[in-house]
């Protein structure tokens, strides 16, 4: 491996944070569906398990959710240039998590961190194959 | 200075201040602590003639019993300290031969000190436990994969029968070794197909030695607390294991994180920092510090995971296993931190000044106890071994005789005095064995020896403590006659022989 092949690795690490305004209204639409989502679970989970979340405020899962919601945006945004066919894959399974979340499916946390796990291992995959060599 | 005169100093020291932190230990009758009383009185009952699971009873993996019964046979009870000592010599060899294979860090062996120094020295560190055995040896593994991948996998399988829960590390570097792979089909065929065959060798070789010595309710057993195990984690996490539920996932993965000790978040928070770092530098790094840099961070990111999915089994995670995950924070951090300082040319005072803070911390008052500690473990030696010794042929039971001092050294050979198997009786052992125990006491053996700080009885029998003590008295205040005056336990005594004898 290159100074040169860093710099290109890092480069595109880079361009992953450049949003378009399309990924920009999918980001606020995951925040949204994020928020509701962990308030609710939260909830729950204090109740059930008797976990005291007494300092989390309002804003930190505002926060969180938008955090969240960029990397989404921002593992997507790096299949841009290495793979148009994940790209698309991976942007529905995204969507099809949210809409689960929204129904409050009991797994659907589970799917989002699955889905996350894999786009890691395919962006792997790629940048090997793509760009370092 | 030579090399060799270099690697003996650093290997000396690296012995000295492994023995100065396993050999802390508290006196007292600490709970805590006290596995390791429990860790002293099965290897004694196993040199008295009672097999592992089928008359004592320990919810320890099979490996980690059978490993330290070796350095006990031949060290007496300080072998369990020793055992502890022997993984971390292989560990710091191993890790001297990952970074001097990789001719990229300077420093090497003060590297290989500092790593060794702050496991011991880190707060959930507690010798003689699996927690703090098997990733030592799993990473032992990992860093002498390279040299030989047989003794690399011969080390993943020992780790393995000392912690099971390890195996989700040696899975994830597998996955990193298939990824590394140009050719997957290369590495199914000269990586996989061949540790496989040597591992079925290994279980045939170590099926065989079961079965010829008639030891097959050692898996049995095995089997049983393995089991157990996993109703006990259910039990204590208040979910069930691999429960996928949002609620479930979103709690034990809070868990995980929330449990952190402190120097668990440091070197987190450390090996994160480092990362960065050196990313942002990364122009500064030559074209192999910069190959070694990203090849460790790629294989550390797959390890950390891994770790942090071991933790996840073990939830609630107490203190010491985040051993799990301390060695690998601390390597990681290490080798990131070399690299930041590697073209500096005095960068060996760097880690001189550093051992040399933290050298000051200790007082010879410690240094002292320590060492002695170490030579000659605080074992309980003396407590009811004179009772023991003069049992004959009548049976015992032990009720709260586990996690304290006790000696049972004295045991005659192959007597098998002891009336059940339950001498480990803590609240959630009791939970699933409770009736197997109450059939034990309503056997009547001829002897009871019975804790008498209640304080204590109480700690270990909780829910069970007024039922357990109300069928006691029920017993002794009929047929037994109190004797003896032992500091610490009650005796009754079905035939007053036996009083006799130890008055």
């Amino acid at each position: 491996m290159t100074h040169l092949s860093i710099q290109r690795l890092l480069k595109f690490i880079i361009s992953g944070f450049q949003f378009n305004y399309k990924l920009v209204i999918l980001n606020f639409f995951f925040s949204i569906v994020f928020f509701f989502f962990f308030k609710k679970l939260l909830g729950e989970i204090s109740i059930n398990y008797n976990f005291n979340f007494f300092w989390l405020k309002s804003y930190h899962l505002i926060i969180g959710s938008i955090g969240l919601g960029s990397f989404l945006i921002f593992l997507l945004n790096l299949f841009v240039k290495i793979n148009q066919n994940l790209l698309k894959i991976f942007t529905t399974i995204f969507a099809f998590i949210s809409i689960l979340m929204i129904l409050n499916i009991e797994f659907s946390l589970f799917l989002l961190l699955l889905s996350i796990l894999a786009s890691i291992f395919f962006l792997i995959l790629n940048i090997k194959t793509k760009l370092l060599n | 200075m030579k090399s060799t005169t270099l690697g003996l100093i650093s290997l000396f020291i690296t012995i000295l201040i492994s023995i100065f932190f396993i050999g802390y230990t508290k006196t007292n009758y600490d709970v805590g602590y006290g596995d390791f009383y429990v860790f002293i009185s099965i290897h004694q009952l196993i040199d008295a003639g009672y097999s592992l699971y089928k008359d004592i009873w320990d919810h320890k993996d099979l490996g980690f019993y059978l490993f330290n019964h070796v350095f006990y046979k031949i060290f007496g009870i300080k072998g369990l300290f020793i055992s502890t000592l022997f993984v971390i010599i292989i560990f710091y060899f191993s890790f001297l031969y990952y970074l001097k294979k990789n001719l990229i860090l300077k420093n090497n062996y003060p590297l290989a000190f500092l790593s060794v120094f702050f496991i011991v020295s880190i707060d959930s560190f507690i010798a003689t436990h699996g927690e703090t055995q098997a990733p030592l040896i799993i990473l032992s593994g990992i860093f002498l994969y390279n040299f030989n991948k047989y003794v690399s996998f011969f080390l993943f399988v020992l780790a393995l029968t000392i912690k099971i829960s390890g195996l989700p590390i040696i899975i994830f570097f597998f996955i990193f070794k298939f990824l590394q792979y140009e050719s997957k089909k290369n590495f199914l065929f000269k990586e996989l197909l061949p540790l496989m065959i040597f591992s079925s060798l290994l279980i045939s070789l170590f099926l065989l030695i079961i079965i010829s010595f008639k030891k097959s309710y050692l898996l049995a057993g095995w089997n049983e607390i393995t089991h157990f195990n996993k109703i006990y984690a259910e039990n204590i996490r208040g979910n069930i294991l691999f429960s996928l539920n949002s609620r479930d996932l979103a709690i034990d993965i809070a868990r995980v994180f929330f449990y952190f000790t402190k120097d668990t978040t440091i070197f987190f928070i450390l090996s994160i920092f480092s990362l960065f770092i050196n990313l942002i530098f990364f122009k500064k790094l030559s074209k192999d510090e910069l190959n070694f840099f990203l090849v460790n961070t790629y294989l550390y990111i797959f390890l950390i995971f891994a770790a942090l999915c071991v933790m996840y089994l073990h939830i609630p995670v107490a203190l010491h296993h985040y051993q799990f995950l301390n060695p690998f924070l601390i390597t990681y951090f290490l080798i990131n931190f070399s690299f930041m300082i590697n073209k500096f040319k005095y960068s060996h005072l760097v880690y001189i000044l550093i051992i040399i803070s933290f050298s000051f911390k200790m007082n010879i008052q410690d240094i002292k106890n320590n060492f002695s500690n170490f030579i000659d473990p605080i074992n309980g030696k003396g407590e009811l071994s004179y009772e023991i010794s003069n049992l004959e042929n009548k049976t015992f039971i032990l009720l709260g005789g586990n996690h304290i001092k006790l000696d049972y050294s004295s045991l005659k050979k192959d007597k098998l005095n002891l009336s059940c198997r339950f001498f480990y009786q803590l609240e959630h052992i009791i939970d699933n064995y409770y009736v197997e125990m109450i059939e034990c006491i309503n056997e009547k053996p001829d002897i009871i020896f019975l804790l008498k700080d209640k304080d204590l009885l109480k700690e270990f029998y909780g829910k069970y403590f007024e039922e357990i003590i109300k069928l006691m008295n029920k017993f002794t205040e009929q047929e037994y006659n109190v004797c003896g005056d032992n500091i610490y336990f009650f005796i009754y005594s079905k035939n007053s022989d036996f009083c006799k004898r130890i008055e």
